[in-house]
């Protein structure tokens, strides 16, 4: 369990010197001026990148933040209280024409997602993060029926900065920006990487991709496009 | 199958070189040099004795200041907002303080593209100083959330947290500290913080860790006295993440490699495409796995 160990007394330091030692710190010599974990440090090879890693560097000037005269009062404000987004109805990318309501979507036996029950309309995973919350809300679409282009043929269309469009049951439209446009094969699909947990809301606009398998009657890869919330 | 491929590409390669086709280039160059995914950053301030501050953020590329969160006192965590990758000073003054004042507190934060990061100012005022912490982003297990402690209350210089029936989340945490994440059965826990210093204090909560979701319990001084805990959403996802790939097509514009008039119709059909202006092709164009002209057109 490591204490605090602040290395710099209370001296002045000039801007000039904080911007010297993140020069150092960048350069990769980590000049870290305290432990914020429990445990041993580890190298600092490895503190950089690590889950629970910790870089900072910084001291007070003196005098410039007075402490509170009565000694510490506790928390200055509430906690604060999220609320939870409404079902989304339906989306709309306006660069590649998309207009489409939202079937609800589960998981099958197999706890691999359902597909959308019709070639023209999107699903989403409403087991999932509801578009507008926190995490990976996933929306899947078809690329085509047996015949032609479907709902989500022309994903693969989009670029960085493309807006997406969720309009939630209480008519609230939600704005997304495209970020990445990645393709995956389907037998080496990243789950933790497009499902796993995020800080703010994001969406996962999934559809087929690559080689078609007629034997399988499937796609070999997964084409999934992020998108990041526009606040 | 492979050699096929490569034939698609280098198809796609000869259309764009001999065409010039803007569309086609752009595209291309895309693929080549993407541009970062931002990284996401959330602030607090966990010094007990220490007023409202505001904090500021600069950008070593570019250099603009600009005012991130304003009034920002102990036991409050920011939102996380979104920040282009890269290297930054954080600099924080007395709350009102202007921004030409020198930086009470300065560090630096280097952010990784798509990497989360929870920084703040920790400590007694007289050791005021600041730390960055790497936020998790990896999926808990099915049923599982994963949970760190941030131990922030002076008053139990150390404590240890725990839930009641459950796992203990931080045993022996001095204050000032916080411990990596362990995972901890989701569900609504009575969790109880007890100091192991004199005088002893303790309190104890009904804290939620979501499963599928990365949670911090942070340990406070308390408003009247004693100490107090709260929690945080890092991260959140779906209880049950979908297994694997998804499900998304018929086949109906599939291409079929057997077909043996497939490829000069595909030739013919980009270069008419190029030629006339309506290719668009988008996304990165690469070598392993070519984006083919589709049977049904574009």
């Amino acid at each position: 369990m490591g204490r605090i160990r602040p290395r710099f007394g209370r001296a002045v330091m000039l801007p000039a010197a904080a911007i010297m030692a993140g020069v150092l710190l960048s350069a990769g010599n980590l000049q870290a001026t305290a432990r914020w974990m429990s445990g041993p440090a580890p190298p600092a090879a490895q503190r950089a990148p690590g889950p629970a890693a910790m870089k900072a560097s910084g001291r007070a000037v003196a005098g410039a933040l007075s402490p509170l005269p009565g000694g510490p009062t506790g928390p200055a404000h509430p906690a604060p209280r999220s609320t939870r987004s409404a079902v989304p109805v339906r989306l709309i990318i306006p660069a590649i024409g998309v207009d489409t309501a939202l079937e609800p979507l589960g998981l099958l036996s197999d706890h691999t997602l359902q597909p959308p029950s019709r070639w023209d309309t999107a699903g989403w995973y409403a087991d999932g993060v509801r578009p507008g919350d926190a995490g990976p809300a996933v929306i899947a679409g078809h690329v085509d029926s047996t015949s032609g282009p479907a709902v989500f043929y022309r994903l693969r269309d989009l670029h960085r900065g493309d807006v997406v469009l969720i309009r939630q049951r209480t008519g609230r439209t939600v704005r997304f920006a495209v970020d990445t446009i990645e393709t995956y094969p389907k037998d080496r699909f990243p789950t933790a990487r497009v499902y796993g947990p995020r800080p703010l809301p994001e969406l996962r606009l999934i559809t087929c991709t690559g080689d078609f398998d007629t034997n399988a009657h499937s796609y070999l890869d997964n084409l999934v496009v992020t998108g990041l919330l526009v606040t | 199958m492979n050699r096929s491929r490569s034939r698609a590409a280098l198809l796609v390669a000869v259309a764009a070189t001999t065409l010039a086709h803007p569309a086609v280039l752009g595209a291309a160059s895309a693929g080549a040099a993407p541009s970062e995914s931002p990284a996401m950053v959330r602030g607090a301030h966990f010094s007990p004795d220490t007023p409202g501050v505001d904090v500021y953020l600069t950008g070593f590329a570019g250099g603009t200041t600009h005012i991130w969160l304003s009034d920002v006192g102990y036991g409050d965590v920011s939102p996380y907002r979104r920040l282009a990758a890269g290297t930054y000073t954080v600099a924080m003054r007395p709350h009102g303080a202007a921004a030409s004042t020198p930086a009470a507190l300065s560090w630096v934060l280097k952010a990784q593209p798509g990497h989360a990061y929870t920084t703040a100012a920790v400590g007694m005022n007289k050791q005021l100083h600041a730390i960055v912490l790497s936020d998790e982003l990896t999926p808990p297990g099915a049923g599982d959330g994963r949970v760190r402690v941030i131990q922030a209350a002076s008053r139990a210089p150390r404590a240890s947290v725990t839930a009641v029936n459950g796992p203990v989340i931080a045993a022996n945490a001095a204050f000032g500290t916080s411990t990596p994440y362990r995972t901890v059965p989701a569900g609504t826990w009575l969790v109880g913080a007890n100091s192991l210093a004199t005088p002893k204090v303790s309190t104890h909560a009904d804290l939620k860790i979501s499963p599928g979701a990365v949670t911090t319990i942070v340990l406070l001084d308390g408003k009247h006295g004693g100490i107090t805990l709260r929690s945080v959403v890092d991260a959140a996802g779906a209880a049950v993440a979908p297994v694997g790939a998804v499900p998304g097509g018929g086949g109906g514009t599939a291409p079929r490699p057997g077909d043996p008039g497939w490829w000069p119709g595909a030739a013919l059909l980009l270069g008419a495409m190029a030629l006339f202006g309506t290719v668009v092709l988008s996304g990165p164009v690469h070598a392993r796995r070519p984006r083919r002209p589709s049977a049904a057109g574009q």
